[in-house]
């Protein structure tokens, strides 16, 4: 099928992501081999892509698939338990479908003989002989064979079912997932009351498969007189919408067949493809249900009259059976149009590039708003004052809702490392169990693009050089399973990312000799734990005695650091000896746009990420030691730190200046600067590449005149005047 | 988006492009229709200079331009021009000019550069932009061996027009990342040097 390239590539990115999903389920019935829904979900992931592969004439790919879906079908059928091998299996079946689809049909020899092989291996998984003929019936389509071998069901359902599309379909797997709805009718027996049973409790229990509307009937009563107190004379429809199936159905009215009538119908096949929501006519439904007689319809469908009506007066029908047909059209209608809506909004995809380029339009848009408002109170023209107060609102929805759609869970970044932790214990014989926390936080996508690098980098440590092989944990009296924590939390206008295992943590003095012999200190340089800790972010270090294959390619911390501070971030660390070590990444939420605060500095603005700041101080009021440019906040010895000096404007008047207090975590510290602003919502953009040099400063923003300010890089900033107040 | 820049003082409404910018030189000799050599003709110093019209995005009036600190004096800090911050570079200063010109008359030229592999958009501030001219390429002289009073590297020859000598440039190569690094190492080694 020689088309445009994109379909497929849009194939492609699907099944990629149809992969990590099966991959997710694998890990996850690793951990909870009793999962039904992961085994579902790696069910369901095999069934689209081999179903999409059809679709562009992948037969390699869909012969593959369809074996390993078949595995999985009778995983999902109870015949084959989930199994250690069976999950490596799926592993692997799951890297060679995403080696059939980096390679298209033009597959390698060696790549189809490794098909091949794990064909054959998880046929003998399937259990021999009786997984062989379930893969050929399913493989023709599925009816007759699958049909055979499963004779319990299928004369139960014809045979109930007045419907002939009711008979139970090939795509067997989706018939318990999908949602149907049916139509259920239920006349009790007059003596129903006689035997203890109170058709309520029935309808009650029925409600509970699903969502339900139920009519009640109360035509068969007859009058006062000819009437047996003790008798049930009320009959009901149900329309039902449930993914329990018809047998599920039947079975609550088990006890209660014997004396009553209980119909089910299937009137709605709950399938996407079906985008028809118009449902049948009045007509159509009460002849259906057997309330009127085909003839008397068509006769009164010569009237001009609206049928119900013509109906009832003509006395083929109470009101009542009118009105509950309607009911049901109605009903019908609702879920195929909820269906439809479902369907669309969920699957709208949009390119990143596009989103990309809206977060920059809205970014715009805002400085644009910004500048229109300043215009406007500059001019005290109150109309235009109004005006754009009113447009505020709606820039700032807009501005939430496109950073909103930029956001996406960490889950997707989290997941991917369940597979690299597995792989990783087993490569270096080593039993670890990784516990992810908060995988539902959120984070600007671009940023999660950046941080699977450095994440995967400290992982990686934290297994291979964090943990103790099994014996040696015994012998130190841990489990003999290593731990690695993976979670992520907000705090703040910030996401705090963290790595902790519980390993044997880094020996701040082997660091610091390790650093000493590579020439990064002075052998007798005095440091403290943390500053020894920290050196491993130098560049040019590497605690791995021994090079492995896991870690210590060449790639150090000092590369994971220097990554998340590009995204505006942090990485700190802490470890306790025997006890483990944490990494915790504070990453900002999103990249686009920041709250700050506004201050000026020798005539130029600067703006300073309102998530630092701890308060404003006016100097005028401080008591201070000038020599050792120190104040007392609160009791508390605060350094401060003059940024007029540090960024070489000439020295301005202390007692006039206004005191930032920020804090980065670490440490808290003053920045001096001459006044402060308002606080200011704006977007952030980098510098040119020219400035990369310029220490102190992030980026830079412009203002609502157009002028353009200076983004502080605070956490530099906090660094370098600790330092030098040190000294 | 653009439209909405109009509303800032100084840079839409002056910001005309490179030959609109000819028409404060229309006594040079006038602007001849573009071909290979068309050239745009500025002051610095006292001296003139070409430099290929191809290589000039813009020419922007003289606008004040936010400081970015703690870089050499020639790199003065950006300019907002229709929300693109582009870095602003003092000519003078780069070639230890002595400062003058007054700043009404000085003009903010808008040139692609090479920069570690990539191309940015730079402002390179000049005294005067006297017009746009059409020079013979093939007619251009090597440049003299001393006496000149910017770096050699960006000069590609001296062309006669009229009673004058042009300097013909490559405004790319005006600041190579190769200087900025030194001077950044120069400033860094100089505050070691008070700190110590």
């Amino acid at each position: 099928m020689k088309v445009h390239d994109d379909p497929l590539e849009t194939f492609r990115e699907e099944a990629r992501e149809l992969l990590t999903e099966l991959e997710r389920a694998l890990m996850q019935l690793e951990e909870d081999p009793a999962d039904a829904d992961s085994v579902d979900s790696a069910f369901r992931s095999l069934h689209t892509i081999k179903g999409s592969g059809n679709m562009f004439d992948l037969d390699q790919l869909v012969s593959f698939a369809h074996i390993v879906e078949s595995v999985f079908a009778r995983v999902r059928d109870g015949n084959t338990p989930v199994s250690a091998e069976l999950v490596e299996l799926g592993l692997q079946a799951r890297d060679h479908i995403g080696a059939l689809l980096a390679t298209g049909d033009a597959a390698a020899e060696g790549l189809l003989e490794e098909g091949a092989e794990l064909e054959k291996r998880l046929l003998a998984l399937g259990g021999g002989e009786d997984a062989a003929g379930a893969d050929a019936g399913a493989a023709t389509g599925g009816g007759p064979a699958a049909g055979a071998t499963e004779p319990a069901e299928a004369p139960a359902t014809t045979a109930a079912t007045a419907t002939p599309d009711a008979t139970p379909d090939d795509p067997d797997a989706d018939a318990e997932a999908e949602e149907r709805t049916y139509r259920v009718t239920f006349v009790p027996g007059e003596d129903l009351f006689r035997t203890g049973t109170n058709p309520l409790l029935l309808i009650k229990e029925l409600g509970e498969l699903g969502s339900a509307l139920v009519m009640g009937f109360t035509d068969r009563v007859p009058s006062l007189d000819s009437m047996d107190p003790e008798a049930c004379y009320i009959s009901w429809d149900i329309v039902l919408t449930s993914s329990a199936g018809e047998n599920a159905i039947r079975d609550v009215f088990i006890f209660v067949e014997g004396n009553s009538e209980v119909s089910v119908q299937l009137i709605d096949e709950g399938s996407v493809l079906d985008t028809d929501i118009s449902y049948k006519r009045l007509g159509e439904i009460l002849v259906e249900r057997g309330d009127i007689a085909a003839g008397d319809l068509e006769q009164a469908m010569g009237s001009r009259d609206y049928l119900g009506e013509t109906l009832v007066e003509r006395g083929y029908i109470t009101p009542e059976r009118v009105e509950s047909a309607l009911q049901e059209q109605q009903y019908v209608r609702r879920i195929r149009e909820q269906r439809q809506v479902t369907e669309t909004t969920s699957s709208i995809k949009v390119s990143t590039e596009k989103l990309d380029s809206l977060v920059n339009l809205v970014g715009e848009f805002v400085s644009m708003h910004a500048n229109l408002t300043h215009r406007a109170e500059t001019r005290e023209d109150r109309e235009f004052i109004a005006m754009g107060e009113q447009m505020e609102a709606l820039v700032r929805d807009l501005r939430d809702l496109s950073i909103d759609m930029h956001m996406v869970p960490v889950d997707i970044l989290f997941s991917g490392f369940r597979r690299l932790v597995r792989d990783l214990a087993q490569d270096l014989g080593k039993e670890v169990a990784l516990q992810i926390e908060g995988s539902e936080t959120e984070l600007d996508k671009n940023v999660i693009d950046s941080l699977k690098d450095p994440l995967l980098h400290i992982i990686r440590n934290s297994v291979d050089h964090g943990l103790e092989t099994p014996e040696d944990r015994r012998a130190a009296g841990k489990d003999p399973q290593g731990t690695v924590r993976l979670a992520a939390y907000y705090a703040g206008t910030n996401v705090i990312i963290e790595v902790a295992d519980d390993g044997k943590g880094i020996d701040a003095e082997k660091v610091k000799a390790k650093a000493a012999e590579r020439g990064i200190i002075a052998a007798d340089a005095e440091l403290s734990e943390e500053q020894m800790l920290d050196l491993i972010f130098s560049p040019g270090f590497s605690t791995a005695a021994a090079a492995t294959n896991v870690s210590g390619r060449g790639v150090g911390m000092d590369v994971v650091k220097q990554n998340i501070e590009k995204l505006g971030g942090t990485v700190r660390v802490e470890s306790r000896p025997a006890k483990g070590t944490r990494m915790s990444l504070r990453i900002p939420l999103t990249l686009a746009i920041v709250e700050g605060l506004l201050a000026r500095i020798a005539g130029g603005y600067y703006l300073i990420n309102l998530a630092y700041i701890v308060e404003c101080i006016d100097m005028q009021a401080m008591e201070r030691n000038a020599d050792q440019r120190i104040i007392d906040f609160r009791g508390e010895v605060l350094p401060y730190f003059d940024l007029r000096r540090f960024f070489g404007f000439p020295p301005a008047s202390v007692e006039q200046s206004q005191l930032v207090v920020v804090s980065n975590d670490e440490r808290k510290i003053g920045l001096l600067v001459d006044s402060i602003h308002d606080n200011y919502q704006t977007v952030i953009k980098s510098l040119s590449k020219v400035f990369e040099r310029v220490e102190g400063i992030s980026g830079a923003v412009t203002l609502g005149d157009g002028t353009p300010a200076l983004m502080l890089d605070v956490d530099r900033l906090v660094r370098v005047g600790a330092e030098e107040v040190k000294e | 988006m653009s439209e909405g820049d109009g509303v800032r003082d100084g840079v839409a409404e002056t910001g005309a492009a490179a030959a609109g910018a000819g028409t404060a030189g229309a006594d040079e000799g006038g602007a001849v229709e573009s071909s290979g050599g068309t050239h745009l003709v500025f002051g610095l110093a006292g001296e003139h200079y070409a430099a290929p019209v191809g290589d000039v995005e813009e020419v922007l009036e003289w606008q004040p331009v936010t400081v970015v600190p703690r870089c050499p004096d020639y790199l003065l800090g950006i300019i907002n021009v229709r929300g693109s911050l582009i870095p602003v570079v003092d000519l003078r200063r780069r070639f230890g000019m002595e400062a003058g010109a007054a700043a009404s008359a000085r003009h903010i030229l808008v040139v692609l550069i090479e920069y570690a592999g990539e191309r940015l958009q730079m402002g390179l501030v000049v005294d005067t932009v006297e017009g746009v001219i059409d020079l013979d390429e093939a007619a251009l002289e090597p440049p003299p061996a001393i006496g000149r009073s910017i770096d050699g590297s960006a000069i590609q020859g001296l062309a006669r027009f009229g009673e004058r000598i042009l300097l013909v440039v490559e405004p790319g190569a005006l600041v190579p990342k190769e200087q900025l690094d030194a001077d950044f190492d120069a400033l860094e080694a100089a505050r070691q040097g008070d700190r110590k």
